[in-house]
């Protein structure tokens, strides 16, 4: 028989947690709704980036004799030379399978890469996987707390990425993080940051440029890049919150469940116990 | 006869900060200032610091400080994108000052880890806050 005040300590001890994971649940879901709010509103200005560089740049880059400073941007470099791969996870725990499955995803996406690698790498969590597999990183970006959102520290980012790139040390770079979709769904990639892969074909009806071609691919370039890494950056955090406050939400509910069949082992400890003990005054009593 | 309005969104990374029928628009370019009326062709232009001034559909106008960015008229709805843009009547003077002088000690500081570019960035859209504020 369970002793009964073991079982007592336990019921108040499970108690407890659940209170912990509940609270963290109600946070995660503020801090959540907070973020997805903010990747809601940044997204028009992505997505605009984006139709804007695809449209002008297979105008511009199929004529090879412009002296196109950016033209670089949309060529692979020196084949021999390493593959970069910005990796995002998060900084803190607790968010349920949301790092195991980046890393898994990063792991795949290496798989297929027949070049070294060189990791680029946010998130203290996704840091310490790096140094475990042994794999190469560039650089760490350690100060980087993605939930102050901070379009600058996106911009330092993307210019390490950038300028590694550019001078040829590096011939391709990736970039692995999560995506997020929904408050249920966030799933992992793995796909190309540089180079820009221009579409293919003519651009459609040919738009005024002003002052001209080179110079707009010039600045909308790199801040198209910028802008890419800070919505990354932006949706991982989103993702985070979203898997930490499934992951707190599946620990209430499992706490829930073992406090009730610690409850009724108490129950029924405590009735035995009644039960005996009248079974010992009545046997006693007609003893006399 | 009113001018045939069309449609202005002033986009940051941010947020959406106009959205919106106009009838016109003059921001600063890249060489100058550049006007946009309805049925413009398609042209995609580099913006610079100063300000957007917007003829509203009610003939009454407004202003917004925009940075760096590009704007693009297709199909008669002229899309700008900026790193940052606020209506000037919401500008905090307070702000732009400290912002200001912060990017100045920024790049007086020659051995900080302060990227000077990004500095001399945000001092050119912090001067150009308060230029327009005080207005």
């Amino acid at each position: 028989m369970a002793n009964i005040r073991d079982l007592r300590q336990r019921i108040t001890s499970v108690g407890n947690i659940q209170k912990i994971t509940r609270a963290m649940e109600m946070v995660a879901t503020t801090k959540l709704r907070r973020f997805q709010e903010k990747a809601v509103a940044s997204q028009p200005y992505a997505e605009e980036l984006d139709r804007l560089v695809r449209g002008l740049s297979s105008g511009v880059v199929s004529d090879s004799d412009t002296k196109l400073n950016v033209a670089d941007f949309f060529q692979v470099g020196d084949s021999s030379a390493p593959t970069g791969v910005l990796f995002i996870g998060s900084s803190r725990g607790l968010c349920g399978a949301y790092n195991t499955n980046v890393q898994r995803e990063l792991e795949a996406g290496l798989e297929t890469l027949s070049t070294d690698t060189k990791l680029f790498v946010v998130g203290k969590k996704a840091m310490n996987h790096a140094s475990r597999m042994e794999h190469t990183v560039a650089a760490y970006f350690e100060d980087l707390d993605p939930e102050k959102m901070d379009f600058s520290e996106a911009v330092a980012v993307s210019k390490h990425m950038v300028s590694s790139f550019r001078s040829g040390d590096l011939s391709r770079v990736f970039m692995c993080g999560t995506r997020f979709k929904s408050m249920v769904r966030y799933e992992p990639y793995f796909e190309a940051f540089l180079p820009i892969e221009a579409p293919e074909g003519e651009a459609a009806a040919e738009p005024l440029l002003e002052p001209n071609g080179a110079e707009l691919l010039d600045r909308l370039v790199p801040r198209y890049l910028e802008t890419r890494v800070f919505y990354a950056l932006l949706e991982a955090v989103t993702s985070e919150y979203a898997s930490r406050r499934f992951a707190m939400k599946n620990a209430t509910d499992a706490a829930g469940d073992m406090k009730k069949d610690l409850t009724r082992s108490y129950n029924r400890a405590r009735q035995q116990k009644i039960t005996s003990e009248i079974t010992e005054i009545v046997s006693g009593a007609e003893a006399l | 006869m009113a001018a045939p309005p069309f449609n202005l969104r002033i986009i940051s990374p941010q947020e959406i900060l106009f959205d919106g029928q106009v009838v016109g628009v003059r921001f600063p370019g890249e060489d100058g200032e550049l006007g946009v009326l309805a049925n413009h062709a398609t042209m995609v232009a580099l913006t610079r610091s100063g300000s957007l001034r917007v003829r509203s559909t009610e003939d009454d106008d407004f202003e917004f400080v925009v940075h760096s960015g590009f704007a693009e008229m297709r199909n008669n709805v002229l899309t700008v994108l900026t790193r940052a843009a606020e209506n000037v009547e919401s500008i905090d003077l307070d702000r732009a000052q400290k912002a200001a002088e912060r990017a100045r000690d920024r790049l007086r500081d020659a051995e900080g880890s302060f990227d000077k570019e990004l500095a001399r960035e945000a001092l050119s859209r912090a001067l150009m806050r308060e230029m327009l504020a005080r207005k």
